[in-house]
């Protein structure tokens, strides 16, 4: 069973269509990238999976259910979670403090532990954060003083808090140097082969997309215009085309 | 149904109150669409400028210097007081905004005791516009028709001036997006200062035209203070046509209201607010972005 | 930083402060009336009723990012119910603070549900409008609320508990019950900003979004924090009737919204007892600003409120707080964080 499927699935803005009937199916354990010049309609598309916005058309189904139209909180607490392009996390609040808001509030609408079980065990899920991001240092201090990298670390820490079973992450390189890259592409890498966790990033660093992605979507204007291994799409004249027309 | 000529009395009485409304509103709304605060004095310093009237037209006996002197003078304390301390807090948090601007009105409030008592003031209309009107044979005080009158020309000048002349327009370009009229090239700062002059110039025009109606003291910009909000609301909150039209609403509302819910006329206005914040935030012709 | 940095203190922690905290308050409530005089006694109870209804207040405001400018809906609601109670016959005294505590609850909830959908300003113009709509009603329903003199000469019941009755009519006695009833309401209000709810509140303030994507229904938690804090303003109002024995209209009027507004933002909104300080520190420099300059103190006391909102945007708390961490970097060596160096950090895979 796919992990994650949309239909016909479309988000128009008056009469600009920003994602333009999209089919796109999401396999369990398959880290896939979705690439495309700048207004493609990625981020739109992140945006609608995850109900930040509401599709003009179309459905999406998320493990067998219907997700189509629910409100962000919910998504969530089903197993989607997303880390976000322009860094997004509680600046006035320390970094512990940032991953307990995530990991009591997931927890408790999931109902997996409990009221009384999620409070004692946060403290220890916590913990597990801050070492899988290498934020232990930083724990105490709140998350406005963090370097720009730290805090997009962060970002997906918040993201990861829930155990989510889909992680959408919004070009996690962005504005990052050389060194943050490479250590961020080993953290993906490492979160999708040992966390149980299917991640779909979207990106602009190609290097970040071959050195990771087992599979490739291509989007242009909105619509799917390839998809398939990372080569095979490389070398794809249709795609060709839509990078250099731009 | 009632006799025309009482009808006619009432729709007067309900012009005169939506004129007073749109001056101060229209001001309000102005500054909250282009500078983005929303200013808690703004009726306060209309009433600076009632007092300022009554003392100009203590000293010189006439209506028409008041009027001359007390717009420009308000409008420096607006530039003054946008320069001095709204610049500082335009990106701080809504709360803090309207503490410091609620900190101006007491300001305000102190200076006028200091300057002229607490002894109410008054003062009367011009010889030109002294006397009633028969209106459908029913005597009315010219004064109040002429005031209508007057705002008229003030509201399509104002339209005029925001459609049709480049400032104007440019004015609005500063309202629609701060950050890309500053790139443009346009002196961000000096229309934020025009506009709070502007719209202060306003409520000051306000405040001279109201001593001849009724008496002048430290609590009469509690009259005004939150309906000229629910005119915003109403109106839309940048947008002078929606201050217009909300500000005629209300002013009629506030006439008519007696005779329609005989006893829930004041709390009627409020629930229109709310009703509008309810289920249409942006108001008439409002833009900005409401929810969360 | 200006402001204070919180830091979630964890269940056994914050009990701990609030047993420690309780008891010192306890013991200081208990020796004013030994070093006052009645008439500032009556003053001191007045205080308390206000700090509840601020620090009330700051559950929305400082922790759940909220600015209503209409409080004072509540605390009219509240009072107006003990009022109309206790005139028409009730004699229960814990029963009217009940009845006016849950009838603003109801309010709250009414009234908030339309309120929490907005951001920002025009949630702040809602509370503004519902407030003034409450308070028009107020004055013009006359038969129930006794129009524009409100409700006059209502009675005091003495407080009947576990058998005892004790008369309330003293200015002691009747300042001990406020006491009592403002420390364990505040204890409450400690306990409810220290839960996990109040973390989550909290993050609700920084970033609603962020918050709705980390699983938190952002709508509902902003209308349980509004009741809450309807709740304990509506307990404030209760009270305030039983110590003036008057409920008026000027109880709902907008300016009386404003008070908890300024207290809180004087003495800090971040800080849990800030509006506690803020109230007091108002009170106290009214009194002795009228006391010197007679007729000009709003004059000063409006260049203070600009002065706060200038540059002291964390209030009277914020501004300690800056005042302490300098003198405490200046004893212990401060490590910049804004540039840390690759090889301190150790990243999950082991490469640094």
């Amino acid at each position: 069973m796919s992990l994650l499927e949309t239909r016909n699935l479309t988000k128009s803005f008056g009469r600009m269509v920003a994602v333009d009937h999209v089919d796109l199916t999401i396999a369990d354990g398959q880290l896939t990238a979705v690439i495309g010049p700048n207004g493609a309609g990625k981020t739109t598309l992140f945006d609608v999976i995850t109900g930040r916005l509401r599709p003009t058309a179309g459905r999406i189904t998320f493990r067998g259910q219907d997700i189509t139209g629910l409100p962000s909180h919910a998504i969530v607490s089903r197993g989607i979670a997303r880390s976000f392009q322009v860094t997004n996390v509680f600046p006035e609040l320390t970094v512990a403090d940032n991953f307990r808001v995530a990991v009591l509030s997931t927890r408790r609408f999931a109902g997996r532990h409990g009221v009384r079980g999620s409070a004692a065990r946060a403290p220890a899920e916590v913990a597990r954060l801050l070492r899988e991001m290498g934020l232990q240092s930083y724990a105490e201090l709140p998350c406005a003083v963090l370097s720009h990298a730290d805090q997009r670390l962060v970002d997906i820490g918040l993201a990861l808090a829930g155990c989510p079973h889909l992680l959408l992450l919004d070009e996690p390189t962005a504005g990052m140097g050389p060194a943050e890259t490479v250590a961020m592409t080993h953290l993906i890498r490492h979160l999708a082969q040992h966390e149980r966790l299917t991640v779909v990033l979207t990106e602009h660093d190609m290097q970040v997309v071959f050195a990771l992605a087992e599979r490739v979507v291509v989007m242009h204007q909105g619509r799917i215009i390839a998809d398939g291994a990372p080569a095979v799409v490389r070398d794809d004249p249709l795609v060709r085309a839509a990078y250099l027309g731009q | 149904m009632m006799p025309a000529d009482s009808l006619a009395a009432y729709v007067l009485n309900g012009l005169v109150q939506a004129s007073c409304l749109f001056l101060v509103a229209s001001g309000l709304t102005l500054i909250f669409g282009v500078l983005g605060i929303l200013n808690f004095a703004h009726a306060a310093l209309f009433m600076l400028a009632a007092y300022l009237a009554a003392q100009v037209s203590a000293w010189s006996g006439s209506f028409w210097v008041a009027l001359l002197v007390a717009p420009p003078v308000l409008a420096l304390v607006g530039a003054g007081l946008e320069w001095g301390l709204l610049r500082r807090i335009y990106d701080a948090p809504v709360a803090y905004q309207l503490l410091l601007t609620f900190g101006v009105i007491l300001l305000v409030k102190d200076l006028i005791k200091l300057l002229w008592g607490t002894a109410w003031k008054t003062f009367s209309e011009p010889p030109m516009f002294c006397g009633t009107l028969m209106v459908l044979g029913r005597p009315y005080p010219l004064y109040n028709v002429a005031y209508i009158g007057c705002v008229l020309l003030i509201g399509l000048a104002l339209w005029a001036f925001l459609h049709w002349t480049q400032t104007g327009k440019v004015v609005r370009a500063a309202a629609a997006d701060r950050d890309m009229a500053n790139a443009v090239g346009i002196n961000v700062p000096l229309v934020y200062t025009g506009v709070c002059a502007l719209g202060t110039a306003l409520a000051a025009i306000m405040g001279v035209f109201h001593g001849p109606m009724m008496n002048i003291h430290l609590d009469v910009d509690q009259d005004y203070v939150v309906e000229a909000f629910a005119v915003v609301v109403i109106g839309g909150l940048g947008s002078v046509p929606g201050a217009m039209l909300g500000a005629l609403l209300v002013g009629m509302l506030d006439a008519f209201g007696i005779l329609i819910i005989p006893r829930f006329q004041m709390a009627f206005i409020y629930m229109v607010m709310a009703a509008v914040l309810v289920f249409r935030p942006q108001g008439l012709f409002g833009v900005r972005e409401t929810r969360v | 930083m200006s402001e204070p940095v919180y830091r979630y203190l964890g269940a056994r922690a914050a009990l701990r402060r609030a047993m420690v905290g309780g008891v010192i308050a306890a013991a200081g409530l208990a020796l004013v009336p030994a070093v006052v005089s009645p008439f500032q006694l009556l003053f001191a109870t007045e205080m308390l009723i206000q700090c509840l209804f601020a620090l009330a207040f700051n559950l929305l405001f400082g922790i759940t990012g909220l600015l209503s400018f209409g409080q004072a809906a509540y605390f009219g609601v509240g009072g107006y119910l003990a009022a109309l109670a206790l005139v028409h016959g009730w004699t229960g005294i814990l029963g009217v603070l009940l009845l006016s505590t849950v009838g603003a609850a109801l309010a709250g909830l009414v009234l908030g549900y339309c309120c929490v959908r907005l951001n920002e300003i025009y949630f702040a113009m809602l509370t503004l409008a519902f407030g003034q709509m409450l308070y028009a009603g107020a004055w013009q329903w006359a038969e129930v609320t006794g129009g524009s003199d409100g409700i006059l000469g209502v009675p005091r019941p003495p407080l009947r508990l576990l058998g005892l009755t004790l008369p309330l009519d003293t200015g002691l006695a009747f300042y001990v019950l406020v006491a009592t009833v403002v420390l364990l309401a505040t204890l409450f209000l400690w306990g409810v900003a220290t839960s996990p709810f109040g973390l989550m509140l909290r993050a609700i303030r920084e970033k609603p979004e962020r918050a709705e994507f980390v699983g938190i229904p952002v709508h509902r938690y902003r209308l349980a924090a509004f009741v809450l804090s309807a709740a304990c303003t509506g307990l404030a109002g209760a009270l305030v009737v039983l110590l003036g024995h008057t409920a008026t209209p000027e109880m709902l009027f907008w300016t009386k919204s404003a008070e908890p507004v300024m207290m809180s933002l004087l003495g800090g909104a971040k800080v849990f007892l800030g509006p506690a300080l803020g109230v007091l520190v108002y009170a106290w420099l009214k009194e002795w600003l009228s006391s010197r300059l007679v007729d000009y103190w709003m004059l000063v006391m409006g260049l203070i409120v600009v002065g706060c909102g200038l540059f002291f945007r964390g209030g009277l708390c914020g501004a300690l707080v800056v005042w302490w961490s300098a003198r405490l970097a200046q004893r212990m060596s401060y490590v910049s964080t804004r540039d840390p160096q690759p090889d301190q950090i150790v990243r999950a895979d082991g490469s640094s």
